[in-house]
């Protein structure tokens, strides 16, 4: 018994935040998606009522294996049929196009499974909106701004700017990349390009170029589900831009501190002990 | 341990002329020896363009041997801001290196000047725009600064005007001493003199002496270093590259924006909580930045923050303190570009009696906050 059934649910519950605060709480399905009072959509808490955050809980044991895809990596399993329509349209590994190459990347990414996550790397993308303990949506309109905030993880958080202005010429390449906003209807739409290639934008590392260009969209479908959804469009790794997508789910509590670097057992609670040893730069610190 | 003493004066002397353009990382002298300098012919087989160093390996032949060597710069936000690329230096340039090597035998050297053969220009150094972005720039005495914005409910704001942008950085002290003790530290928190270290703060015995063995050492297990831990409560103000507030006037609260260090956030509440722990798991696990529990006296922010852990360091130079720090911090938005902070220091485990500290920030307009992180190049 190599990962005895304790530590799969503590992994769970380390990676993906609070089975117990996400599913016992916050009984309103019904309760439309919170506005503004401009009419706008609410991606956040409502003032005067609780604060919370966005929870991407699986619904498996989220081990780091292409046989567990889960609903937050960006593909289903093959053996999956969901009913949920927003899950159902998730491609399964055998659909994304890869690029011959990227695929034997991918592949042997799930082999020796050195996610950057697990050692407190900032994550870029779907990875970052899927943090443990929950990433919160705050827009400050008055300075034309969007954070993406993250509680767990790398504790950090990236700015999607909503002035209307263009991403900046000549980028340096960054783990978060450079992500301009705007509202289309209902949803939130995030446009970001200027990534580097260390970061992933997964938890099982879909390889990417510094080509890659993603758009996000943020849909509240209601009180207590956001539909994040992403575009992948990045040639130098895919033969053409491929679409998947993470529900997410309102999670009622205050954000807290979390310092990944502390003590931090992740690598082993959620990649398994298995996993091949990651090398260490010569030249740090 | 007494030999390492009697040769102080004369590594800090070197230290002082290396490490002057230093802002971002760790104390050279702590990695890099100053007695052991060395110039190296190589060519380039890689450029690892990222925070918190820039590298640039490469092969040095010796004889018949080749080595491939290291080359530590400043980060890639300094570097950028003095109009260098990744593309500056590219694989296959030969390079002539001069600076100090690594105290632990590796093959790393400091690159105190990085010549490129081909044109003998000098290249990857700070310019001197460059240093000063991240310096405190003397006051225009013809234009003097815009007063304090305000919010509609007359409270000064913390962070950009609408329709403008900006950040604060460019602390007027990148290390901690208690206010009119004269003592000279340099950038890096380093004192000039060790035998001052018993000036810079009311501190216990073992405090004291523990300063002095971290100083000795040039700081070279300071956590937020070496682990990339957060830059914690008060050094946070201290950070070159800067912190940004964000008030969210919905819920009270206002975010605490790290520019630098692991580019992390944290909440000071401005809703009249009480100090407890009341956010799940402050209670019993102490923190970084402590329950910051803020409120508005006139223009000034004062913020009480206790439970305090001892993972981090609170200051540049490696003042100890315990969890039983409690810290007052004031800050007044004196006019638009003008941040002054002022902390007052209650530990009674570290500290013989509760000592006041200060200084400024400056706005830093029509930029953003830099994006730094120091976990960019581990592992």
């Amino acid at each position: 018994m190599r990962r005895p059934l304790p530590i799969a649910i503590f992994a769970t519950v380390f990676l993906t935040g609070t089975l117990f605060f996400a599913q016992g709480r916050g009984g309103n399905n019904s309760a439309p998606a919170p506005r503004w009072p401009d009419g706008h959509i609410n991606l956040g808490a409502v003032p005067g009522s609780e604060m919370g955050s966005w929870d991407a809980t699986p619904t498996q044991v989220p081990l780091a294996r292409p046989d567990t895809a889960t609903d937050f990596g960006l593909f289903a399993a093959d053996a999956r049929e969901p009913t949920d329509p927003f899950l159902a349209a998730k491609p399964k590994l055998s659909q994304i196009p890869f690029q011959p190459w990227a695929r034997r990347l991918f592949d042997a990414r799930v082999l020796t499974r050195q996610e950057p996550y697990t050692r407190c790397k900032p994550s870029s993308a779907a990875r970052q909106v899927a943090t443990a303990y929950g990433t919160q949506f705050i827009e400050v309109p008055e300075l034309q701004r969007f954070y993406i905030i993250e509680t767990g993880g790398a504790h950090s958080f990236r700015t999607v700017f909503m002035d209307g202005k263009p991403h900046p010429a000549n980028l340096s390449p960054s783990s978060r990349g450079h992500s301009i906003g705007h509202w289309e209807g209902d949803t939130l739409v995030v446009d970001t390009i200027g990534f580097n290639e260390k970061a992933w934008i997964d938890n099982l590392g879909m390889p990417t170029t510094e080509k890659l260009h993603t758009i996000e969209k943020f849909t509240r479908i209601d009180y207590n589900t956001l539909h994040y959804q992403i575009t992948v469009d990045d040639l130098g790794a895919y033969t053409a831009p491929w679409t998947s997508g993470i529900p997410l789910r309102w999670s009622p509590g205050e954000s807290f501190e979390f310092v990944c670097q502390e003590n931090n057992l992740a690598p082993e609670l959620i990649m398994g002990d298995d996993r091949m040893p990651v090398e260490t730069p010569r030249f740090i610190p | 341990m007494s030999r390492i003493f009697a040769r102080w004066p004369a590594i800090v002397a070197g230290i002082l002329v290396l490490v002057a353009p230093l802002l971002a990382h760790h104390v050279v002298a702590a990695k890099f020896d100053p007695a052991k300098r060395r110039t190296l012919n190589g060519i380039v087989t890689k450029v690892d363009w990222s925070n918190p160093h820039v590298h640039v390996l490469m092969n040095v032949r010796n004889g018949e041997q080749v080595a491939n060597w290291a080359v530590e710069l400043e980060s890639q936000l300094e570097l950028e801001r003095s109009a260098w690329t990744r593309d500056s230096v590219k694989p296959g340039d030969a390079l002539t290196v001069q600076g100090p090597v690594a105290r632990d035998g590796s093959l790393q050297i400091w690159g105190d000047s990085v010549i490129l053969n081909r044109s003998g220009q000098r290249v990857l150094g700070m310019s001197a725009s460059g240093l000063a972005y991240f310096r405190p720039a003397a006051a225009a005495a013809s234009a003097p600064a815009r007063p304090t914005p305000r919010w509609p409910d007359g409270k000064p704001r913390l962070g950009p005007v609408p329709g403008e942008t900006g950040y604060w950085g460019r602390p007027s002290s990148r290390f901690l001493k208690e206010n009119g003790v004269n003592v000279e530290i340099d950038e890096e928190g380093i004192l000039k003199n060790i035998n001052d270290a018993a000036k810079v703060a009311p501190f216990q015995p073992w405090a004291r002496d523990l300063y002095v063995y971290r100083q000795r050492e040039f700081l070279k297990t300071d956590p937020m270093y070496l682990e990339c831990y957060p830059p914690g409560a008060v050094r946070q103000f201290q950070m070159p590259f800067g912190i940004q507030f964000v008030e969210d006037k919905s819920f009270n609260r206002i975010f605490v924006m790290n520019g630098g260090g692991n580019h992390d956030w944290h909440f000071i509440y401005t809703d009249g909580r009480a100090q407890q722990g009341n956010v799940r798991g402050n209670a019993d696990n102490p923190l970084y930045y402590g329950n910051a529990l803020g409120r508005w006296e006139g223009d000034t922010l004062v913020v009480d923050s206790k439970s305090f852990n001892e993972k981090f360091w609170f200051s540049n130079g490696g003042l100890p303190h315990t969890e039983q720090l409690k810290l007052v911090e004031k800050l007044t938005r004196t006019d638009m570009n003008t941040l002054k902070y002022e902390v007052t220091i209650d530990d009674p485990g570290a500290y013989t009696r509760p000592w006041s500290a200060g200084w400024t920030m400056q706005w830093v307009a029509g930029d953003e906050l830099p994006v730094y992180y120091c976990q960019d190049n581990r592992a």
